[in-house]
């Protein structure tokens, strides 16, 4: 365990070089950009000093590494923000975003699972099979225009882009999640609001996992009814929905748990192109953007956050893993 | 039906569909048990004997499993049609099963405790049984499910103390791989004596100890027979364990039951001739060096079996009879003594 | 087809030694496949390949307008429904949607099949480096692919193509440098495990050279594994290869691809639809038909998922 947590570090460092020489790979001339088309060519120059751009490569990852430590990743180009500071904005909408679609991932996959699974080869297993393959293959992005074209814009029945009702101010900023907050200031109106925004955004995200979820799961439940103390289990006169809904099904669960680290990492990809087509403004926008304009500052800084959210997740899930098998927990 | 007659299987025929074909596991089986008997069912591996049992508890999955022919009698009463409600009933409150891997029999993930009261539990009607496992530990806020899980852990503990396991209401709350091998049968055997069945199954329970455990766990296993005055179906493929612990023995081949009788009778005046090259096969302190008698061939695809008697390419008494016609229904040639061959029709 | 082959051959030449030798392998294919064409839903996932493929190589000959698929304008029907003239409806130039898209199968099938081709050749001789030689050269190329896998795809292709400069060949190349690591893993595991099998301590104790031992042995095995991973990673690169152009860093104009050709229809919702109706209907369909093709291997390759 203090091994994996160790090994983060060298990981983290890697990745920093990594993102690094992609960043400052660039070609063009991103300070030229930032200064607009009328700069002088002394503006250019200060620019570049005020950025450290004057300085030698290996000083300039030196420093740059020098102010991660305190916190610091940096300017953005493009708005002067420091990154840091745009970063606490924007991911808590990511954050959300995320949480929801994996909560719906796993509240419509398991049940699907389980029907496909007892059912198996009929006709609830064929159709989840078919929903689950059309989900993977959709084009995340192309669904979200369509249903936006279809229930927003045709039916007028979801809005169509952006968090919540430009109108109605936020409710006061506790963990940055609209959902939270309105239900900590016991605000249901606003919960509502932030509901019905996020219903298109999250039900795109949600698709994968629940693909992911059906298909897996069901393979793992349909693995473990074969094993021998099921076989038992039944001999002993347990009922048969005892068996299904304790003692597979917990089984399987674990076997699944493992892939939500996985999930997690898709949906923050998917992120990126959601929030492209729903405006949704997280940490995959600013990606975008911060990619379109060659700010490399925040490429850096989200790439790395990025890259440290999705580890420590991983972390989570593997910790969780022992805890919920009793094997590891006690072994 | 005679009262005494707790199983009677008539032949029964099974099939398996399998990726490559159909496999007739069994191919009219005919057994008896009575109340009180020990019977031992003997054979190579793959020739049926589990098959067998599982048939008797209907826990054969079908598909891919088909019953073809034939019948199963528990306590007078057909099996084979009985709903899935009384079939389980019957598992719970009649039927003891003991299997051959302790280390795989128990579910990995929950306390032998937990386990041992949802199968105490489910001695009860379906409901109350799934009220009282789904809900675990939180039943104990329903008073009705209160009752019988705290009925249930006494005689859980009851049970374990009984096969010797000694801190039991310690050990009842540990996972089942904190225990041993040899600990782990005997949790099984607990679990499956703690009702009051009538018939005990036991599908190689020494199988897959260590020699040194095997004596004990049998030992254990003729105890409580004796205490709880079980019948008992043993299954196994270790001709000492019957000839020290059963009455009767029933031989089985290649999906056929071929003699059955007492196990004195059996073993010293074996008839059909697979018993007879089975105990020729069986090196005794006279047998001289190079003198151990095999039975020439081999067990037969059970795809493609022989036509006629199974057994008829081994034999050396085969008659063209064998090879076209089924084997005889078991015909008595002594007391208790039934053999299934055209030798002694 | 196999014993047609070896007749051809010789049956004692190279091919009729592998087949002796490769008896059971063998058997165990033509289970596969026996099994594999009882699936209605895998026959249909080849026959949509198929479809795919024709459309794909032949495209260019049959596209009623092949000029759109470049520069041209036909500033008098821009952004027309679909119609019989155009199938499709036109895009704001005026170019016949229906050749694009049709163009665009081509461009997408050839760029998945790269990028997973050349992710996957890095990935599989990296983790068969990794897994055969164990020790330090292991820690060193498992690390490597830990810092590649610290981070979901998209973000580092997205960096490396911005850094690079938008293009479809940056793009892929990006994409072909995030699909690596995910063979190097599988392929390391794989032969980690292989090579303490008896069959190679075997071969080895026969004094079986190196390489041999890897490419007789070790490599068959994973063979399936890896298969199954390539099949349904080929959706999935087609699909980031679209993301990527629809957030445009992929496909610059006027290369027809479809992440770009639905990204521009966007400007025109909810008017003109057919825009980016269609290329994302065609997009599903290819990943589709991909994905079922990559299920129906995973059915039947994988004992643990057996039906």
């Amino acid at each position: 365990m203090l091994r994996r947590l160790l090994l983060i570090i060298p990981v983290f460092i890697g990745l920093s070089i990594v993102t690094f020489v992609i960043s400052h790979m660039v070609p063009g001339d991103p300070v030229r950009l930032a200064a607009g088309p009328q700069a002088t060519a002394e503006q250019i120059l200060k620019l570049e000093e005020e950025f450290g751009l004057d300085k030698p490569l290996p000083v300039q990852y030196l420093n740059y590494m020098r102010g991660l430590f305190k916190g610091d990743l940096g300017i953005s180009m493009m708005n002067r923000h420091p990154v840091a500071m745009d970063l606490r904005r924007y991911f808590p909408a990511t954050l959300e975003l995320v949480l929801v679609s994996t909560v719906l991932g796993v509240v419509i996959g398991v049940p699907m699972a389980m029907a496909a699974a007892v059912f198996r080869d009929r006709w609830p297993d064929q159709v989840s099979r078919i929903v689950a393959l059309s989900s993977i293959s959709m084009p995340v992005f192309w669904l979200g225009m369509i249903l936006q074209l279809i229930l927003g814009m045709t039916w007028h029945l979801l809005p169509i882009s952006g968090r919540f009702d430009p109108r109605v101010p936020f409710p006061p900023n506790v963990t940055g999640m609209l959902l939270v907050d309105s239900l900590l200031a016991a605000d249901l109106h606003k919960f509502g609001i932030a509901l019905k925004y996020m219903a298109l955004p999250a039900f795109c995200q949600a698709l994968f996992g629940i693909a992911l979820i059906t298909r897996l799961l069901r393979a793992d439940i349909l693995e473990v009814m074969e094993r021998d103390f099921v076989i038992m289990a039944r001999a002993s006169g347990l009922p048969e929905r005892v068996i299904l809904f304790k003692y597979v099904l917990k089984n399987a669960l674990i076997a699944t748990v493992a892939m939500l680290g996985f999930l997690f990492g898709w949906q923050l990809s998917g992120s990126v192109m959601i929030e492209t087509v729903f405006d949704w403004p997280g940490v995959g926008l600013y990606a975008v953007n911060s990619a379109m304009t060659l700010d490399f500052m925040p490429i850096m800084g989200i790439t790395l956050f990025v890259g440290l959210v999705f580890t420590i997740v991983n972390l989570l899930v593997d910790i969780s893993y022992g805890v919920i098998d009793p094997r590891i927990r006690y072994g | 039906m005679d009262n005494d007659l707790l199983v009677e299987i008539k032949d029964l025929r099974l099939n398996f569909r399998t990726f490559d074909g159909i496999s007739k596991v069994l191919n009219r089986v005919n057994l008896k048990i009575w109340r009180g008997d020990i019977l031992g069912l003997v054979g190579e591996t793959g020739c049926g004997k589990t098959m067998t049992a599982l048939s008797i508890a209907r826990l054969i999955p079908c598909p891919p499993g088909e019953i073809v022919g034939g019948e199963v009698f528990f306590e007078g009463e057909d099996v084979i049609h009985k709903t899935d409600e009384e079939m389980r009933l019957l598992r719970a409150q009649k039927l003891a099963m003991i299997f051959q891997d302790p280390t795989t029999s128990l579910n990995p993930v929950f306390t032998i405790g937990d386990q041992m009261i949802d199968i105490i539990g489910s001695r009860t009607d379906t409901s109350k049984a799934s009220r009282l496992s789904m809900l675990g530990g939180l039943g104990n806020l329903m008073p009705a499910i209160r009752a019988l899980r705290r009925g249930a852990r006494e005689r859980a503990l009851q049970m374990l103390e009984r096969v010797g396991i000694g801190d039991a209401s310690e050990r009842i709350d540990d996972y089942p791989h904190q225990f041993s091998g040899g600990m782990r049968q005997r949790v099984l055997i607990a679990t499956a004596l703690s009702g009051t069945p009538s018939l005990l199954i036991a599908d190689e329970p020494t199988t897959a100890l260590d020699v040194s455990i095997q004596a004990q766990i049998l030992r254990l296993i003729e105890e409580l027979v004796e205490e709880l005055n079980l019948s008992v179906l043993l299954i196994t493929h270790n001709l000492g364990v019957v000839a020290r612990t059963c009455q009767r023995v029933a031989v089985m081949y290649a999906g056929v039951v071929v003699e059955s009788g007492s196990a004195i009778d059996v073993f010293k005046n074996p008839k059909h001739p697979y018993t007879v090259g089975l105990m020729r096969a069986i090196p005794t302190f006279d047998t001289k060096r190079g003198e151990i008698k095999g039975i020439p061939g081999s067990v037969p695809n059970f795809l493609n079996p022989p036509p006629g008697c199974r057994f008829h390419p081994r034999c050396e008494h085969a008659m063209p009879r064998c090879a076209e016609e089924p084997p005889p229904a078991p015909r008595e040639i002594g007391l208790v003594h039934e053999v299934s061959c055209f030798l002694y029709s | 087809m196999i014993e047609r082959m070896s007749v051809a051959v010789g049956a004692r030449g190279w091919l009729g030694r592998w087949r002796a030798e490769n008896q059971g392998l063998i058997e165990e294919w033509r289970r596969s496949l026996y099994r594999f064409r009882q699936s209605r839903l895998s026959v249909l996932g080849v026959a949509i390949i198929i479809f795919l493929l024709f459309v794909a190589f032949t495209g260019r000959y049959w596209v009623p307008y092949p000029d759109d698929a470049g520069f041209t304008t036909h500033v008098e029907i821009r952004l027309q429904g679909p119609s019989r003239d155009n199938l499709f409806g036109t895009d704001e130039y005026g170019r016949d949607v229906f050749t694009r898209t049709v163009w665009a199968t081509q461009t997408s099938l050839i760029a998945g099949t790269l990028i997973v081709l050349l992710g996957g050749s890095i990935g599989i001789v990296l983790g068969g480096i990794a897994g055969y030689f164990g020790g330090r050269v292991n820690e060193v190329i498992m690390r490597l692919t830990d810092i590649m896998l610290a981070m979901p795809g998209i973000f580092l292709a997205l960096a490396i193509t911005a850094a690079l400069g938008p293009s479809i060949l940056h793009a892929m190349l990006a994409l072909s440098i995030t699909w690596w690591p995910g063979y190097c893993r599988l392929v390391q595991a794989q032969v980690l495990s292989i090579r303490e099998e008896d069959y190679v301590e075997a071969a080895r104790g026969i004094g079986a050279s190196r390489p041999r031992i890897i490419f007789n042995h070790i490599l068959p095995n994973c063979l399936s594994a890896i298969m199954v991973k390539a099949s349904m990673d080929f959706g999935f690169a087609v699909l980031s290869l679209a993301a990527l152009g629809f957030i445009g860093v992929g496909a610059q104009p006027p290369i027809p691809e479809w992440g770009a050709m639905i990204s521009k229809g966007r400007e025109f919702l909810p008017y003109g639809w057919w825009y980016s109706t269609f290329p994302g209907i065609a997009m599903f369909l290819t990943v589709f038909g991909f994905n079922i093709l990559g299920d129906g291997f995973r059915d039947v390759l994988d004992p643990r998922a057996r039906r």
